[in-house]
């Protein structure tokens, strides 16, 4: 099974509707998946860098709503291949395990 | 797209370190402030939620550390905090700082200026298109008469190009210089231009920069006066003023129409030239009635070979020399390897020298920093204790090494430029393609992989006993053992003894050349150049069209000279002896009847009081006088060698010699033999003439003082103006710095190898001493343990005095193999000497050792000072 980071899979399907800074992906994260998933922010950055360097996610500087400057990270074009890639194999992946448990099931 | 983020990202992360810190540290603010804003809304109170906020967060110096790793580039910036880390090491230890660097700086400086000079001299290509299809032409009068390298005639050429089909053009050089007065604003000023054939720039490949080459009718009546300048000539004379090409320019007194100028880089046939003029045949050499030399450049026709090219010359010389000259044979010889054949072998023994010089400084710097890290085992294993990677231990090792390399490598660079440029200056004229020496890209490109390799070989020791450490070294090694890890001693030891080995074969060299200099010296010149003092001149034909007019032009010169108050003699040779060859081929009489040729003997006209400026004895007969003038019965002097080889056991005086085919002349003196050609060298026995019978229009006038003949130099100059306020007067120097001219590229070679010997022995001296010292430290106990058995301080210096001599020992004996073994390389360099000289061996052995003891002493007499009471007490 090739290894999977579901982290990294979850910022870059958070940031690909827009770019979103470090908080407001936090943000997006627990909302969206209703609280069920909380993030640790002390790793989120480390994850973002890597995204960043890895060329998936790039960074500048934006003014927010209201008026102040944040770090805002938008998703690249490999970066939404990379996306598609992960979610394809997410997919298969999340088949393939339910198979197995409703095998297990019955 | 992708690979520009990454780059980007990494570019961000190696230059702005700090910025980028800065912009995580706002990053992670604004998220506390967020996250505080939300929990205020949520209810909580605003101090509350500011905690809360940066509980969850986390430390923020924490999130900037792991970011930090994450971010691009984490490899680059632990080597450059390991290169921070082994600077401040060393600026902590200045003393092994300044000597690491010191061993780098004379290694690589050595390598990169040696270097220089043999890229620029022998490797570099021939700034003319595709070099390599180029070929001199040679007669060879056979190796055994010396004469391997004769200049052929425009006889030869012509019939040459007829027969050949390999060459796609033969183009000549006169092989004299072509001295042209320039008469213009300033002083005058005499110009060296080179004749050569209209074909010699199509030839060889190279067009003018601006303007065109010469006409094929170049030097035919009509087109005689035309003429091509050098760079340098034109930006000096003309101000690189590009309209001058179609003017005209006053030379020898004539207008001469400029057609062109050559590119800076065109110095031909070597960068004294400054005028190129076309080839004025007289129609008497091309009956073989006049020989004049020329240098013979061909090109190769496209897909001949340069064998082909030889075997079709061969038969074709074969065919012709039969009637011409029955044992001369033709040598075809690629531009390049002719240039640059007489200063191989000095070149090639200075570049392994160098090389010898950089593989001792590699050792001496892979032990310098061998001994630190021994010194450091016990912080190794301290740092793996603590968790440090063996890896990092390593890395740690070579950061050390990095900064010392990189200083010191730019020092030695920045001083072989120093020195390069030095050594151009100082060099005489003739060693070729001087111009094309710099410290360049090649040079440096070269001098960073040497680099490179010197790091490989310094850093494997320390490198490796960062691996080998372990936990327990700490309490083993720095602790209670009593004799130091047998291998890494050995190791060391190892180290010295090459580097003694490397050691040797310099300074055998070094002794076999300065033994050759002390020979030199000794050498009997035969004149006295002391208190002369030379100038040259040249009458120009315009204005002195007949032999006669430059003779006597020079007679009126001579008068001036001597009225002059101090000057005791005046004479005039065409050549001063040690400033280039002047050879013929002479007839002599030896009994009626029976007349023998010389293929070449130093021939050179004079006027009468030239033999007594010169102190050149005369051994019988008379000098010449103003009697013996052009219309007097011809006459010559012929020296004592000539004399006696030809008319043993009888006089010499009224005997007759004669050019190759010319009229015979009478000998009416014998003077002293002399070193005319080199002072190492005295192939040829010598004739002279009376200026009067042979004139040249290019004359050297030497004059000797009473007191001091440089001061003399001005009032000369200004009797010599004031026969001609237009003649030229050049090269002004005392026949002193004539003879050290001669002999400055045997003396820079020494020099330059002996002080390569002086440092090879330093090094190897600092080496032993350094090995031997460390020894001593670690073995204190061991000496305390022994002095307490009841060894003598005798037995203890002993004993470290025999590890630094045994050292010496072996590596002088490996040494010596090598050095035999490279003797034939010095063949052409010794002089009075072979070059497996025993006097040079033993010497430089025998210093080596010296050395080597000498250095062991002082740690020798440290060790037997010990007292083993303080020793053993103080562990």
């Amino acid at each position: 099974m090739p290894p999977l980071s579901l982290d990294k899979m979850i910022v870059l399907e958070v940031l690909q509707d827009e770019p979103m800074h470090g908080w407001g992906i936090t943000e997006r994260i627990e909302r969206r998946s209703n609280g069920l998933l909380s993030v640790n922010q002390g790793s989120l950055y480390p994850a973002l860098y890597r995204l960043v360097a890895r060329g998936w996610v790039s960074s500048d500087w934006r003014t927010t709503e209201n008026n102040r400057t944040a770090r805002y990270y938008s998703l690249t074009r490999a970066g939404r291949k990379q996306l598609a890639a992960e979610r394809a194999q997410w997919d298969k992946l999340s088949r393939g395990v339910n198979l197995i448990l409703a095998g297990a099931e019955r | 797209m992708r690979l520009f983020y990454r780059l980007a990202a990494l570019a961000r992360a190696l230059v702005g370190n700090a910025r980028v810190d800065a912009d995580l540290a706002e990053e992670l603010r604004f998220h506390v402030q967020r996250e505080t804003e939300a929990n205020i809304a949520r209810g909580l109170s605003p101090e509350r939620a500011y905690r809360q906020a940066r509980l969850t967060v986390g430390s923020v110096d924490a999130a900037l550390e792991t970011a930090r790793d994450q971010r691009p580039g984490s490899l680059f910036r632990q080597l450059g905090r390991d290169m921070r880390f082994g600077t401040r090491l060393l600026a902590k230890s200045p003393a092994f700082a300044l000597a690491g660097l010191t061993v780098v700086a004379l290694g690589i400086g050595a390598v990169a200026a040696i270097f220089s000079v043999v890229y620029g001299v022998m490797l570099r290509p021939l700034p003319f298109r595709d070099p390599g299809r180029l070929v001199s032409i040679w007669w060879s009068r056979g190796p055994s008469t010396g004469l391997t390298r004769m200049y052929p005639s425009a006889a030869d050429v012509i019939e040459w190009r007829q027969s050949t089909r390999a060459f796609a053009g033969i183009g000549l050089v006169r092989s004299s210089i072509q001295n042209m007065n320039l008469v213009g604003a300033g002083e005058p000023e005499r110009v060296a231009g080179a004749r050569v054939s209209s074909n010699l720039l199509p030839v060889l490949g190279v067009l003018p920069a601006i303007g065109r080459v010469f006409s094929p009718d170049a030097g035919q009546p009509g087109d005689e006066r035309v003429v091509i300048l050098s760079d340098a000539f034109w930006r000096r004379q003309f101000a690189g003023d590009p309209s001058i090409v179609g003017r005209s320019i006053q030379l020898n007194g004539a207008p001469y129409a400029v057609i062109g100028v050559m590119p800076p880089e065109f110095q031909y046939p070597s960068r004294d030239y400054q005028l190129w003029l076309p080839i004025v045949f007289n129609p008497r050499e091309l009956t073989r009635e006049l020989t004049e030399n020329y240098a013979v450049v061909a090109r190769l026709r496209p897909g001949v070979t340069f064998e082909q090219a030889d075997a079709e010359m061969q038969a074709i010389a074969k065919r012709h020399a039969a009637e011409v000259h029955p044992t001369w044979r033709v040598v075809l010889e690629p531009v390049l390897e002719n240039a640059v054949h007489d200063v191989r072998a000095p070149l090639d023994v200075l570049l392994a020298a160098s090389f010898c010089l950089l593989l001792i400084a590699c050792l001496n710097l892979s032990n310098l920093f061998g001994a630190r890290a021994a010194s450091r085992s016990a912080e190794y294993s301290l740092r793996l204790a603590l968790g440090a990677s063996r890896g990092r231990l390593v890395a740690q090792a070579i950061a050390e090494v990095v900064p010392i390399l990189a200083v010191g490598g730019a020092l030695g660079v920045a001083a072989a430029n120093v020195g390069v440029r030095a050594f151009v200056a100082a060099s005489p004229p003739g060693v070729p393609r001087l111009e094309s020496v710099a410290v360049n890209t090649p040079v440096i490109l070269l001098s960073l992989g040497m680099l490179v390799v010197t790091g490989l070989i310094a850093s494997l020791t320390p490198a490796i006993q960062a691996w080998r450490s372990d936990f327990t070294a700490m309490t083993k090694e720095g602790g209670r053992a009593v004799t130091t890890g047998r291998r890494r001693a050995d190791a060391r030891r190892l180290g010295v003894a090459l580097q003694i080995a490397f050691a040797v074969p310099l300074l055998v060299g070094a002794c076999l050349l300065i033994r050759s200099s002390l020979a030199l010296a000794g050498v009997e010149l035969g004149f006295d150049p002391h208190g002369v003092e030379s100038f040259h001149v040249a009458a120009p034909r315009s204005k002195y069209p007949t032999d006669a007019d430059v003779a006597a032009y020079y007679d009126r010169l001579l008068a001036r000279v001597r009225a002059i108050p101090g000057v005791t003699n005046a004479g005039m040779v065409n050549r001063l002896p040690l400033a280039g060859n002047q050879t013929m081929s002479i007839d002599v009489e030896r009994a009626p009847g029976s007349i023998v040729e010389i293929d070449a003997v130093d021939s050179r006209p004079v006027t009468p009081d030239y033999f007594a400026t010169l102190r050149i004895p005369l051994r019988a007969g008379r000098t010449f006088t103003s009697r013996d003038g052009a219309q007097a019965s011809p006459v010559v002097i012929v020296d004592e060698r000539l004399a006696r080889t030809m008319w043993p056991g009888q006089s010499a005086l009224g005997k007759r010699v004669r050019f190759t085919g010319g009229a015979w002349s009478t000998v009416i003196g014998v003077v002293g033999h002399i070193r005319a050609t080199s002072v190492d060298e005295d192939p040829r026995p010598q004739v002279y003439w009376s200026h009067h019978q042979v004139t040249q229009d290019r004359m050297v006038l030497v004059m000797r003082g009473g007191g001091s003949a440089a001061a003399l130099a001005e009032p000369v100059v200004d009797a010599i103006r004031s026969v001609d306020r237009d003649q030229p007067v050049y090269e002004v120097r005392g026949l002193e710095s004539v003879v050290a001219r001669s002999l400055v590229r045997r003396r820079l070679t020494t020099t330059l190898i002996s002080s390569f010997g002086a440092i090879a022995l330093i090094l190897a001296a600092v080496g032993i001493y350094g090995v031997v010292a460390y020894g001593v430290t670690q073995r204190r106990r061991e000496f305390g343990i022994r002095v307490a058995l009841g060894a003598t301080r005798g037995d203890v210096s002993r004993l470290v005095l025999r590890e630094g001599a045994s050292m010496a020992l072996i590596g002088s004996t490996a040494g010596l193999v090598a050095a035999f073994a490279l003797s034939g390389m010095m063949r052409n360099l010794v002089f009075g000497i072979a070059p497996r000289d025993v006097v040079s061996f033993f010497a430089a052995t025998l210093t080596l050792l010296a050395v080597a003891v000498v250095s062991s002493y002082v740690p020798a007499r440290r060790a037997s000072t010990i007292d083993p009471a303080v020793t053993l007490r103080a562990e």
